[in-house]
């Protein structure tokens, strides 16, 4: 298996020290060895590994250095501060999912008023850091502009996928969290 | 920190997920927070709408706001509150998704402090401190908090609160 980045790279970006509960801690006794490395994976896999150098970026996870800053943001006095951002991400963006594929179905589509419910979705995903879900609503943007419904047809039905995917893989990821217990 | 504890900020955003960004953002940064989803919502809390005086129960030291919302923009909101007698000193700054130098223009134009571009980081909410420590310091609550006790050349007041010191140390 391929190691995204240095243990100490890791450690800097996802594990919050201020906080007692939420995340686990390199080396603290409520994880074995075992689920220790299941976390480093797991957090490694849905993070974006950003290369030096590369010219080429390879988006080898789903979030972006927004998700590491809500986890930044969560400490004692608000120990569940990043799973209550991602519930009301959820419940907030099937909302205006359900909206935006209720107005691609309309015969006449009214592309200004897509865009402007796109730029409402692409502002809650980029707020939480879904950078693959913030990439499709670009580019759902552009076929906007462009007047054409099978660009966006297609490009929505990505972004539902993308979404839907990112939700599964933040579920198993607080699940893990969660079950690391307190410190 | 007492003295960020008087520091209160308004904060307007129709999305709920921004609105629980900027609230945690800004606490964590030790400001109280009050955050409403609508321009008109502010303006109410403010005591604009319904043309009031007397609203010492809500006092703000800053305003920041979303730049695109429905009904109001916070555009709007920006240029209302500067128009108004009792609100244009509160300083107010604007948030968005788009980097639109015109937008940016016509903002800091009309009177904003700061255009700041989402998501909002914990960087960004430093960049708010000093336009909170300039607008505190014409405040009379913040002069009684902190220089009541000190001398004229310990306490660094603009010269009304000078003045009022000075009366002070007479009356004694």
């Amino acid at each position: 298996m391929r190691c995204l980045f240095k243990l100490g790279h890791v450690r800097r970006w996802g594990f919050n020290s201020a906080s007692s509960r939420a995340l686990p801690v390199l080396g603290s006794p409520s994880l074995n060895w075992a689920s220790e490395y299941k976390f480093y994976h797991l957090h490694a896999e849905i993070l974006i590994a950003l290369r030096d150098g590369d010219r080429k970026k390879e988006y080898l996870g789903y979030l972006d250095e927004q998700f590491i800053q809500l986890e930044e943001l969560q400490d004692d006095d608000s120990p569940n501060f990043v799973e209550e951002v991602v519930n009301s991400y959820y419940s907030d963006s099937a909302r205006l999912i359900r909206i935006i594929d209720q107005a691609l179905e309309k015969r006449a589509i009214d592309f200004d008023k897509l865009d402007d419910y796109m730029h409402q979705f692409k502002g809650s995903c980029s707020s939480v850091g879904a950078k693959r879900v913030v990439d499709e609503c670009s580019q759902f943007r552009e076929y906007c502009a462009a007047r054409s419904a099978e660009g966006c047809i297609k490009t929505f039905e990505i972004i539902k996928h993308e979404h839907a995917l990112l939700r599964k893989k933040l579920e198993a990821y607080f699940q893990l969290v969660n079950s690391a217990g307190t410190m | 920190m007492a003295v960020d504890a008087h520091f209160h900020v308004l904060a307007v955003d129709d999305s709920l997920i921004d609105r629980k960004l900027i609230e945690r953002l800004l606490k964590s940064s030790s400001f109280e927070v009050t955050a409403v989803d609508s321009g008109s919502k502010a303006l109410e809390l403010l005591g604009l709408q319904e043309d009031l005086h007397d609203h010492q129960d809500f006092e703000v030291n800053l305003i920041i706001t979303d730049y695109c919302m429905p009904g109001m923009t916070g555009y709007d909101l920006l240029r209302k509150i500067k128009e108004s007698k009792n609100l244009k000193d509160i300083p107010v700054v604007i948030m968005s998704s788009e980097n639109i130098p015109s937008r940016i223009n016509r903002c800091l134009e009309e009177g904003a402090e700061e255009f700041l571009l989402k998501p909002v980081q914990l960087s960004d909410v430093d960049k708010l401190k000093p336009h909170l420590m300039r607008s505190k310091s014409k405040d009379d609550d913040y002069f009684e908090a902190h220089c009541k006790r000190m001398s004229d050349d310990e306490c660094v007041s603009p010269n009304k609160s000078r003045m009022r010191m000075a009366d002070e140390l007479e009356s004694t």
